[in-house]
């Protein structure tokens, strides 16, 4: 009798869980409905939901007037840059605290998670004021590496958990079977470890794309990223939201969708493991 | 082979460090005259006293705080509905992570004109479709509005996480108190919330630390007025808009050493679960 | 080939001696069995055989050379993990070349062994495809066909059969010694389960708390056993 409710219960649960879900995501759905407005209908009271005529329009001229492609190249080229070389400082760096661990290894480990919280107001005029002395500000140089220095300690943290997953024996194994380090780390380690580096990718990419604090300070018109290429549409003039939708459609896309894929990785990396 | 890692983090906490703390020893005012020496703690005491700094303070408790609260309470019931069973959980899963995905920029730009605004929001024709007058949201409730927001950005983490913690819990806990006579209200609250503590404190505690230094949804929405001057706005409102380094710098230390304090019972809890691996 | 010596070694983690000064000899073509409770000692005895972890004091000699301070790769032994250790992105041609290619053996030479290994271990239908997708015993016959390739001096199995059920044991025991018989290689097995030893062993070590307590032949056991658990089981067999 008891468990013979279960088809009931889901019908509720079902509906309840929909309903919240379409609730909480309906500011994007909305965004990139009235992305294919007109400008005149995107302020239509009552609010067109499906039934206006959708044109392409926003998006031609948001890529047209404001030189979007360029902010879009400079997004993936600080989110990319900042990752890649992230990952070339931090697989090493993991790899002797999780094979080869000393007494100091944690404590080394958690100063680094320490230097993520250091508030980046706190720093903000050195960092502001060393661009200008290296003539730096406003540059893809400055944030890629200022962008790489505060996922590090993520990055590191999230390869150092993978690494360690890695089973004990396997790695044994080869070293019975002849492997030198080298080869050990070359044939055996690297193919296993490759998704969890995959997955620390990702989570950084969408981590850097969306900085938003050092990307608003640091640059303008040359280095602009696509955060703040948004900014800049909070002093607009005349009817603006249509744009603005397809201006944000095209700035969020991508990572919604590498979001989706990265929920896993987003708890691993961002609790630093204190949740399993 | 930890070097450089270690030295490259080292430098960018050190150097900044120590830059920030000489200037806030100093008077300097870049557009104003240039380096003025010496104020000893001047800045320090300036900094406090000042007018806007305990209205910052209460701002960022305010809403520091009641994201926090909005977001576990929420977050936890959220978590508990993704675990019942339920066609398309995946989908709902998507739906639910979504905000947090989105660019602070856009997410502030698109809840201020898209919803908030008074003649054109969706809000507004809301209130107007129930006969009422639409808000000001960002003039009037400029607090509640920036809570909004932050939280609709942050509910998806917490959620997630919390998600994850309960989908941990042990079934067979369940099953055992529910043969024990324990109803769904009771094996919440003796079973399910204290395993679920730890997580709660973590969420908190993380959360905490990046939401004293939210920046972006202020800056494209309201600028810091209306009352709604984080400490952090206020110190990047010294540093960038008056350019006073002195008393910005000044700040920035106030602002790291709150941030230190929060992060130190974040990292015992780090630390703990480290050592549970290792064995 | 395959004469192993242990002279006074004892084995520490930190503070705790696990390894007790211990003497042994391992004839060439023996087939030893390491048996006693968990926590004995006798894995970690043969990992120090293997070279996996280092000696605190006293001395190993593989064929009358010294091998002590050897790598594991360069004292000529093979290992047979509990876990079977497989490499779960290579298939099981891969997993079994893997050693030879270590060596830098060309792609002949080790294409004949390795299909030579997998006609004795009966894996033939199976070698394109990868760990996942084989059963319990289909593995661990790919870590013993790993093993055969290098030609050992001897073949090291650390509780090899404990993950298979009960069926399946019987039947690997079975193939294990005739493998044995075959090769004449000496082999050094380490297991908890005392059926096992007294059904496999030329020769079985008896220890407790890092300590041998009895060495002898499964007859000598049998007639002669000095421990209360070992009296125990022969009590009930009679």
């Amino acid at each position: 009798m008891a468990r013979s409710v279960k088809n009931h219960q889901k019908m509720v649960n079902t509906v309840i869980a929909w309903t919240i879900g379409l609730l909480i995501f309906f500011p994007v759905l909305w965004t990139v409905l009235t992305s294919f407005k007109t400008e005149g209908q995107a302020i239509n009271d009552p609010p067109l939901f499906l039934f206006f005529d959708w044109t392409l329009e926003n998006y031609s001229i948001v890529q047209e007037r404001s030189d979007y492609m360029k902010f879009l190249w400079n997004s993936i080229f600080v989110a990319g840059g900042s990752t890649l070389l992230g990952i070339l400082i931090a697989v090493p760096a993991a790899w002797s605290m999780a094979f080869v661990p000393t007494k100091r290894t944690k404590d080394i480990l958690l100063w680094m998670l320490s230097t993520k919280m250091l508030p980046a107001v706190g720093v903000l005029y050195p960092i502001y004021i060393g661009c200008i002395k290296l003539g730096l500000l406003d540059s893809r140089l400055a944030l890629v590496i200022i962008l790489m220095l505060i996922n590090l300690p993520i990055i590191v943290w999230m390869l150092y958990t993978y690494f360690r997953e890695i089973p004990r024996d396997i790695l044994e194994a080869s070293r019975m079977d002849g492997a030198s380090l080298w080869k050990e780390i070359v044939y055996v380690l690297t193919p296993m470890a490759i998704p969890g580096i995959a997955s620390t990718i990702l989570l950084n990419l969408i981590l850097a794309w969306n900085e938003s604090f050092w990307t608003l300070n640091l640059t303008a018109a040359k280095a602009g990223t696509l955060t703040a290429f948004i900014a800049s549409y909070s002093s607009p003039e005349g009817l603006f939201f249509a744009k603005l939708s397809a201006a944000s459609t095209m700035a969020i896309a991508p990572i919604l969708i590498l979001g989706w894929f990265s929920q896993k990785q987003l708890v691993r990396g961002l609790t630093f493991g204190a949740v399993k | 082979m930890m070097a450089p890692a270690v030295i490259l983090l080292m430098g960018w906490m050190l150097a900044p460090l120590t830059t920030t703390l000489y200037f806030s020893f100093k008077k300097y005012l870049p557009l104003r005259g240039g380096d003025l020496g010496w104020v000893g703690f001047d800045n320090y005491v300036r900094f406090v006293t000042s007018s806007s700094f305990w209205p910052s303070v209460y701002t960022t408790l305010i809403i520091v705080g009641f994201v926090l609260a909005i977001t576990v309470i929420f977050g936890v019931l959220l978590a508990l509905l993704l675990d019942q069973p339920m066609w398309g959980q995946g989908i709902v899963r998507i739906l639910v992570i979504a905000p947090f995905f989105v660019m602070p920029t856009v997410s502030g730009l698109v809840w201020k004109n898209m919803f908030m605004d008074p003649i054109n929001g969706i809000l507004a024709h809301l209130w107007r479709f129930f006969g009422l007058q639409p808000l000001e949201w960002l003039s009037q409730f400029s607090m509640g509005s920036i809570i909004l927001i932050v939280s609709w950005q942050w509910l998806p983490f917490a959620t997630l996480i919390l998600l994850t913690a309960i989908q941990s819990l042990d079934r067979e806990q369940l099953e055992a108190a529910e043969m024990d006579g324990a109803n769904p209200t009771k094996r919440f609250g003796y079973i399910i919330l204290p395993h679920l503590s730890r997580a709660i404190t973590i969420v908190i505690l993380i959360q905490t630390i990046f939401l004293l230094s939210i920046f972006a949804e202020i800056f494209v929405t309201t600028a810091g007025a209306f009352g709604t001057k984080t400490l952090t706005y206020l110190i990047f409102q010294r540093v960038l808009e008056s350019q006073n380094i002195g008393l910005g710098s000044a700040g920035g230390v106030y602002a790291i050493i709150l941030a230190n304090i929060v992060a130190i019972f974040l990292m015992r809890i780090v630390g703990k679960s480290l050592d549970a691996k290792e064995s | 080939m395959g004469f192993i010596e242990l002279k006074q070694v004892t084995k520490n983690f930190g503070d705790l001696q696990v390894i007790k000064p211990l003497d042994l000899e391992i004839k060439d073509g023996e087939f030893t069995v390491f048996v006693g409770p968990s926590g004995c000692g006798k894995s970690t005895l043969l990992r120090l055989i293997a070279g996996l972890e280092d000696l605190t004091s006293g001395s190993i000699h593989i064929d009358g050379r010294e091998a002590s301070q050897d790598a594991p790769a360069k004292r000529g032994l093979a290992m047979v993990f509990q876990s079977y250790a497989l490499y779960p992105h290579m298939n099981v041609y891969k997993n079994i070349a893997f050693p030879l290619k270590m060596v830098g053996m060309d792609k002949e030479a080790i294409d004949e062994k390795v299909r030579k290994a997998a006609e004795v271990l009966n894996l033939n239908d199976y070698l394109e495809r990868k760990p996942a997708q084989l059963s319990g015993g289909q593995r661990q016959r790919v870590a013993i066909g790993r093993a055969i390739v290098r030609e050992p001096s001897a073949f090291l199995f650390d509780e090899p059969l404990s993950n298979l059920d009960a069926a399946l044991r019987v039947g690997m025991r079975l193939e294990i010694s005739e493998l044995h018989k075959r090769l004449n290689t000496t082999m050094i097995y380490v297991t908890h389960d005392q059926v096992e030893a007294m059904t496999m062993a030329d020769r079985i070590v008896v220890m407790n708390h890092g300590v041998i307590e009895q060495v002898g032949t499964p007859l000598e056991l049998y007639r002669n056993p000095k421990i209360y658990s070992w009296q125990a089981l022969l009590v009930l067999r009679r």
